[in-house]
């Protein structure tokens, strides 16, 4: 059973959404995710932070902070800002809908996020901030024997 | 088992594949051992523009796919068969070296891990974790990761990068070129570049690709026609196949 968790604070600028995305899809590694999982986790990790950046903040800059727990086989994490907040959750999580109208928005972070990951929560306060909660579990791919085998390898190169 | 340097007639090929065919595994192993020299000659036809280890492991590839697709009724030597696509499987590659100023061991690292991925989802017949391919390619499952970063490109630095004229910029061999379906275009590099994408592009690769909505819902709730739909994704699929990554 695989038991890990970290924290990140970080300034809300675009500059930092790359890092973010490997920060997270570093240790979102430690599950032996395929790469189509990894991108997963990455793009939704792309699109809370935009989101916080963007709408939270109004690019105006903040803090964003990123908690991560791995449990076994899941990854849940974290994205929380203390931007503007949102009015109406579940209008914002329909396909296309922004409060940023004109050509710049497509309206599909959430979209995104909920069809990437195995599950989204979003908790929010106007004024006070967001938090989007997400779990990515990977598919079992492999048997017992794989696993043993995999293991005495890592002990191997590990000494 | 044959020796290894004895060269297999027509016939003697023609059984071994038969038997490959029927999931013997000693078979596809003889007929990979006698080709090997098949691949060798290819090769070298390509040194310098590649790795060796690099060019030699996607030659292989070729080979294996030869040795599972050729056809008794194709009446030709088995040979004249597996050399186009041995040769297919390095030109794609090479075709793909683009001209990103990305630091060359991180370019390495993508490009080889793609390579190794492939291999193994064809040896293995399921999608690899990435400790199997960290493994591989002995390096850290983390330094993959940061190496797969670098194969993001923004969408304006396309436009940029495609003003050069003369630059022969394709996708690496993960995007296929045959059709238009998903399952030609890596799952991977497309979620990579989604995020990279202008809004109304990205709303119907999302509505089509993710959210699996036809064109013509996708049209209602966009308020154009099933039409526009239709050549805007067409438009979007050939910008992703062009889309710069860091590939080989």
């Amino acid at each position: 059973m695989l038991e890990n968790s970290m924290r990140l604070e970080f300034l809300a600028i675009s500059r930092n959404e790359s890092f973010a995305r490997v920060a997270v899809g570093s240790f979102f590694s430690q599950l032996n995710p395929t790469l189509e999982e990894l991108a997963d986790v990455k793009t939704a990790i792309s699109e809370a932070v935009t989101n916080s950046i963007v709408h939270g903040y109004k690019n105006k800059g903040g803090t964003i902070i990123i908690e991560c727990v791995l449990l076994n086989k899941s990854i849940a994490v974290t994205v929380q800002d203390y931007g503007v907040g949102i009015e109406n959750v579940e209008q914002a999580k329909q396909p296309f809908f922004t409060t940023m109208p004109g050509d710049e928005r497509s309206g599909m972070g959430f979209t995104v996020m909920e069809a990437f990951m195995d599950g989204l929560e979003i908790v929010s306060r106007p004024g006070e901030g967001t938090t989007v909660s997400m779990v990515k579990t990977v598919a079992e791919n492999e048997g017992e024997e794989e696993q043993a085998c995999k293991q005495a390898v890592r002990q191997d190169n590990a000494g | 088992m044959l020796a290894e340097d004895r060269l297999l007639s027509h016939e003697e090929t023609l059984l071994l594949l038969q038997q490959a065919k029927q999931g013997v595994e000693q078979a596809k192993e003889d007929l990979f051992t006698h080709n090997v020299a098949l691949v060798k000659s290819v090769v070298k036809k390509f040194t310098g523009r590649a790795d060796y280890d690099d060019l030699f492991q996607l030659g292989c590839m070729g080979l294996v796919k030869a040795i599972n697709n050729y056809d008794a009724s194709y009446n030709v030597r088995f040979s004249t068969y597996a050399v186009p696509l041995i040769m297919g499987e390095i030109r794609r590659f090479l075709r793909d070296d683009g001209i990103i100023k990305v630091s060359r061991p991180v370019k390495d690292l993508y490009s080889k891990a793609m390579v190794v991925k492939n291999k193994l989802s064809t040896q293995t017949g399921v999608e690899p974790g990435i400790d199997e391919i960290a493994n591989e390619l002995e390096c850290d499952p983390e330094d993959i990761v940061q190496a797969m970063e670098a194969a993001r490109m923004p969408a304006s630095l396309n436009a940029a990068v495609r003003e050069d004229s003369g630059n022969d910029i394709m996708l690496s061999d993960c995007i296929g070129v045959e059709d238009d379906s998903e399952s030609a275009v890596d799952r991977v590099m497309l979620r990579e570049l989604l995020t990279t994408l202008p809004p109304r592009e990205r709303q119907i690769i999302v509505m089509r690709y993710f959210l699996e909505k036809t064109q013509t819902e996708i049209a209602r709730q966009m308020g154009i026609s099933q039409v526009q739909v239709s050549r805007m994704e067409s438009k979007i699929m050939k910008k992703l196949r062009n889309a710069v990554g860091t590939a080989s």
